[in-house]
Order: structure tokens, then C-alpha cells, then sequence
């Protein structure tokens, strides 16, 4: 396990190990660079996600240190500015999963390749796991 | 087949020739192998020793050119109709459609899901319901036979209207007792 409270503190953040996994938050403008500094150290991801908090939007990343030491990485996002950097040129890996979270949370990742829908079809509007999306749609196929 | 297509009023041999065509295709329903969810794994159940679809001549067959029946077991998502319409499609007629479990009927659970289409029927003309979540495969087996029945009085030359066949959701005994028979196990209905 690196120093991770070295590592929140280079980058503008708060590290808080009073929960199961060690959680850094860090401001939007250094995601990506704790990233790297966390992938430098041999640290590797294992998922990127959001959860709409309703007023603010939170990107995730878990990443792990070691099979069994996992670290969770975390960035606020206003509703209305929905964008980050992305983790495409740290990990390569998270492509996938970046996508998947622009498709349900409408998150615009700068920095990745092919920021397109990946579970939904083309033509589908809005971003179905935000709190705003209506529940029943009528809609047909 | 041109027979299909041709002569709106079959004459004698015509009609001889479409007994014989009936006779055949009821006799060997080959499925198709596309499975949409978890009802295909009780469908791949029915071909299985225990169930044996293959002792009537239903065979699952990884080609949908070589296939008379689409089962569309399970749910159908709004991305993946248009791949289920392709393969329809890609199945040489007289096709049949059965739709396998709550999903593939309404929707089921899912139904007001972002995702799902509100049955099989919005997308694909369907010839027989089975209820089910998951369908067993006895309820599976019974619409295969109440397909043969259905592909045995319906003429195949010519246009024709095939209305679609509800079963109802907890299979009568007397439906059961069929099954049973056929099969020749009478204890796995009774479970």
C-alpha cells in the first residue's frame, strides 16, 4: 500500500480511512493526475462508476493496491457541469467502463477516444440511471 | 418455397402436396439457437436427456437457416430487436415464432424498464405464448406440441392467417397428462 496520505495531499485532497476501504476525494482539476500518481506507485483499477447524489453527481474509481488492499477514488461533480478528465491514458482498461458511465449518467470524459453509447442503442435519449430520468417510459421500440 | 407463394386456391395436387409438406414440417421443428436471457437455459434443458425435444424431431440448430421455430426466450431489449427481426428474417419460410416466458409475453418484470420492449409481439408475429418465469420445460415441450397441431391444420400454400395461441399460466392436468404420456415419466409433472 503506498503512501496514500501523501499522495491525497499532493493532489489537493482528503484522505479518509474510518471506512472499510481507504477514500480519497479529490477536487475535479487533479483526477487525472492522482491517477497516474496511483498508477506510478503499481496501484491498478478495477472499476470507474458515478452515483447520482441528486444535487451532485460523484465519479468512483476503485482501484486496488494489491489483491486484497483496495482503495477508492472519488471526485464531486456539480449537476450542471458534468465533466471530467478522463482515466483512458493512465489505464487504458477503463475504456469500457467510462463509456457505460457517459450512457447511464451522461458524464463527458475529456481525453477518451470514443466517448459513445455502449448499452443503450443510438438513437436513445438521456442518461436512464440519473435521479431525474422518468421511471415508466411509454415509448415503443 | 415457391408453393407458398403461388395459387391462392390450391386445386387437388396442390393440396395433396401441402398434406405432405405439413406432415413433414410438423414432424421436424428445428429450432433456432438464440437465446435471450435465462428461459433459454430451460429450453437447452428440454433438449437434454431428461426432456429430449430431439425424440420429436426438435432439434436446436446454431443456424437460422436450418431452422423452422425462433424461441425467443426471454426478454427482448429495445438494442437487441433489431438483431431477433435479422434473424427472423434470416430464417427461410414457413416460419413460426414461439414466445417463452413473462418477458418474451409482456415484458414481466422488466416491463417499464428504460430498455424493454412490452413483449415479442411488438416485434416479431408470434404463434404461440408459453407463461412462465422461467418456463418449465414441460410448458416448453406442450407449446412445441400445440405447435405441431397448429402447423398440421394450417395450410402452407398460399396466404394465410395464423392466429397467435395463449396457454394459460398453470397448464391443466389434462395438458399435463399429455405431456406425461408423451414423454412416458409420470412423476416429473407431478413435482
Amino acid at each position: 500500500m503506498p503512501d496514500l496520505a501523501a499522495v491525497a495531499a499532493a493532489h489537493a485532497g482528503t484522505l479518509d480511512t474510518s471506512g472499510f476501504d481507504p477514500l480519497i476525494v479529490v477536487p475535479r482539476e487533479s483526477w487525472r493526475q492522482l491517477a497516474g500518481a496511483l498508477a506510478a506507485r503499481g496501484v491498478w483499477f478495477s472499476d470507474v462508476t458515478c452515483m447520482d447524489r441528486g444535487e451532485t453527481l460523484e465519479v468512483v474509481a476503485l482501484v486496488c493496491a494489491s489483491p486484497t488492499e483496495q482503495i477508492t477514488l472519488k471526485t464531486v461533480l456539480p449537476d450542471g457541469y458534468l465533466v471530467v478528465d478522463s482515466l483512458w491514458p493512465v489505464w487504458p482498461g477503463v475504456d469500457w467502463l467510462e463509456r457505460e458511465a457517459y450512457d447511464m449518467f451522461g458524464v463527458r470524459f475529456t481525453g477518451h477516444p470514443d466517448l459513445t453509447r455502449i448499452l443503450m442503442y443510438d438513437g436513445f435519449e438521456g442518461h436512464p440511471l440519473r435521479k431525474g430520468f422518468p421511471l415508466e417510459t411509454e415509448e415503443e421500440a | 418455397m415457391g408453393l407458398t407463394d403461388s395459387a391462392e386456391r390450391p386445386g387437388f395436387i396442390l393440396s395433396t402436396v401441402d398434406a405432405l409438406l405439413r406432415w413433414g414440417r410438423s414432424h421436424s421443428m428445428w429450432i433456432c439457437n438464440a437465446g435471450s436471457a435465462c428461459c433459454s437455459l430451460e429450453m437447452l434443458a428440454a433438449g437434454g436427456p431428461r426432456y429430449d425435444m430431439d425424440r420429436f424431431g426438435t432439434m436446436v440448430r446454431a443456424s437460422p437457416r436450418q431452422s423452422d421455430i425462433l424461441v425467443i426466450p426471454g426478454p427482448i431489449t429495445k438494442k437487441m430487436a433489431p438483431v431477433f427481426t435479422r434473424v427472423y428474417n434470416q430464417m427461410a419460410e414457413p416460419r413460426w415464432v414461439i414466445a417463452m416466458g413473462s418477458c418474451a409475453i409482456t415484458g414481466g418484470a422488466f416491463r417499464e424498464s428504460y430498455s424493454m420492449t412490452k413483449g415479442a409481439d411488438t416485434v416479431l408475429p408470434v404463434d404461440v405464448f408459453v407463461p412462465g418465469c422461467p418456463v418449465r420445460p414441460e410448458a416448453l415441450i406442450y407449446a412445441l406440441l400445440l405447435l405441431r397441431k397448429k402447423i398440421q391444420t394450417t395450410t402452407t400454400v398460399g396466404e394465410s392467417h395464423r392466429e397467435p395461441v395463449y396457454l394459460p399460466p398453470v397448464l391443466p392436468p389434462e395438458w399435463t397428462a399429455e405431456v406425461d404420456a408423451f414423454l412416458g415419466e409420470g412423476e416429473v409433472c407431478a413435482e
